[in-house]
């Protein structure tokens, strides 16, 4: 998989994950507001600008990050080509 | 002092390496003359039998047993049964394709490799190829996809990181199919279930293999087989005339279609010439199929070679490369030594760039300015 494929695949699910992630966090408002100086500095460990999700409670945060990186694995799984057997 | 071409030509003859004139006679199936092997002469031919590893099925290892060192010759036999094990398997995941597009009655040519395993070896396994390439006309292109992904194929891209074929990135394979004359990769994932011990410990044992089988270290070694499905030859030259010529040979499993001798040729110079000029190293393996077809050009066979060349402004490209045969041993018979003699002066007036006459590609075939 190319890196800019993955790059346009990562900004998908970023734009749809933080949709469903600020729908599910709309009831906690005020814990965004509150605790919004903690993740900037995390976006910035991690070296890669993630602006959309520093406003995020680092709670949501957190588990919008983990289910990013569980589809991206399974995709990566299935980008695989399925294993034929054959005789010569 | 005036030097003279033929004190040229003289010089350059001796300062061939003997690894070199070994290989010139192992591209024309002889065996390489005896004389004492030392280290580096033997690193030197097995280095030229590796970057031409396409030939590497048609050479017995009885034959490189006085031209390479013992170290060098067990790395050229796990070279060699690796190599082969991998066409065999590209030929195996590859039939049922060829048979549901007979059976669909599409038109097909088996091109390049494909076609030279084909109708110049006496296996089709004896000339490795990387991929499967084969014609069809523009009109059954899309049918013929569909075939290849109904008999197990996928829309691929190779990721060069890992060396690996995954699912194609379908806006990419757009954008490189617009612009390109051939269909995005077809592979599939293929894990033979009967190779031999000899053959597995080969794989597992020489990492040079390793850039045709996957998990090589394992007792399950696979490999892809990669159909190219052209709508041309090149950008410039369309596939209808070779696919108007096409005939089907008789094989094992069937019949299998392939290019007349006159278009296969002309495909062959084209790719010989134009690749070669162009870069260093590559495509000197294309002379042993040159070798094996040049019987097969008959007076009127080479004609139509010709005609087709001269169609595609190629003429000088047949020149470059014919005139080159005889160092293989390869006696040329009269018409084909008549038109190397004709060739030999440009046209008058005649532009190098116009005529496509980059020059001569022999040293270039070699890595050489």
């Amino acid at each position: 998989m190319t890196s800019s494929f993955v790059n346009a695949l990562a900004d998908a699910i970023v734009g749809r994950l933080l949709t469903q992630a600020s729908a599910a966090t709309s009831p906690i408002a005020p814990r965004v507001t509150r605790r919004s100086a903690a993740a900037p500095a995390r976006a910035r460990r991690g070296g890669r600008p993630l602006s959309p999700l520093a406003d995020l409670d680092p709670v949501a945060f957190e588990r919008v990050a983990s289910a990013i990186a569980a589809q991206l694995a399974g995709l990566e799984s299935q980008q695989e080509l399925p294993l034929d057997r054959i005789e010569i | 002092m005036v030097v003279r071409t033929e004190d040229i030509v003289v010089q350059a003859e001796r300062i061939e390496r003997p690894a070199d004139a070994h290989f010139i006679r192992l591209l024309a199936g002889r065996t390489p003359r005896p004389r004492s092997t030392n280290v580096t002469d033997s690193a030197a031919l097995l280095a030229l039998l590796l970057a031409n590893w396409q030939v590497l099925p048609a050479l017995s290892p009885a034959m490189l047993e006085r031209a390479l060192v013992a170290e060098d010759h067990a790395r050229f036999v796990r070279a060699r049964l690796g190599v082969t094990a991998f066409v065999q398997a590209q030929i195996a995941g590859c039939a049922g394709f060829l048979a549901a597009l007979d059976a669909a009655g599409i038109r097909y040519s088996l091109l390049k490799g494909a076609a030279a395993g084909c109708l110049l070896y006496p296996e089709r396994h004896l000339r490795a190829a990387w991929d499967f390439d084969l014609g069809v006309g523009w009109d059954d292109l899309a049918d013929a996809e569909a075939i290849a992904l109904d008999a197990g194929f996928h829309q691929a891209q190779r990721d060069p990181e890992r060396g690996r074929f995954v699912r194609a990135d379908r806006a990419l394979r757009a954008i490189v199919e617009e612009s390109h004359f051939e269909l995005g990769f077809l592979a599939r994932r293929l894990l033979v279930t009967n190779l031999s011990d000899d053959i597995r410990a080969a794989i597992r044992d020489e990492p040079w293999t390793h850039q045709f089988w996957h998990d090589a270290e394992t007792d399950a070694p696979w490999c892809y087989a990669v159909v190219d499905i052209h709508h041309k030859l090149s950008l410039d030259i369309e596939l209808d005339g070779l696919l108007a010529s096409s005939w089907h040979k008789p094989w094992s499993d069937g019949s299998l279609g392939v290019p007349d001798f006159a278009w296969f040729g002309a495909h062959l110079i084209f790719k010989l010439y134009w690749e070669s000029v162009h870069a260093y190293g590559k495509g000197l393996y294309q002379y042993a199929d040159l070798i094996r077809l040049v019987p097969m050009l008959d007076p009127i066979t080479f004609a139509r070679l010709l005609s087709i060349l001269e169609e595609h402004n190629l003429v000088a490209a047949a020149y470059h490369v014919f005139k080159h045969l005889p160092r293989f041993g390869v006696r040329l018979s009269a018409h084909i030594a008549g038109f190397v003699a004709d060739a030999e002066s440009a046209p008058a007036g005649a532009d190098p760039i116009d005529t496509n006459d980059l020059g001569d590609m022999w040293p270039k075939l070699w890595g050489r300015r």
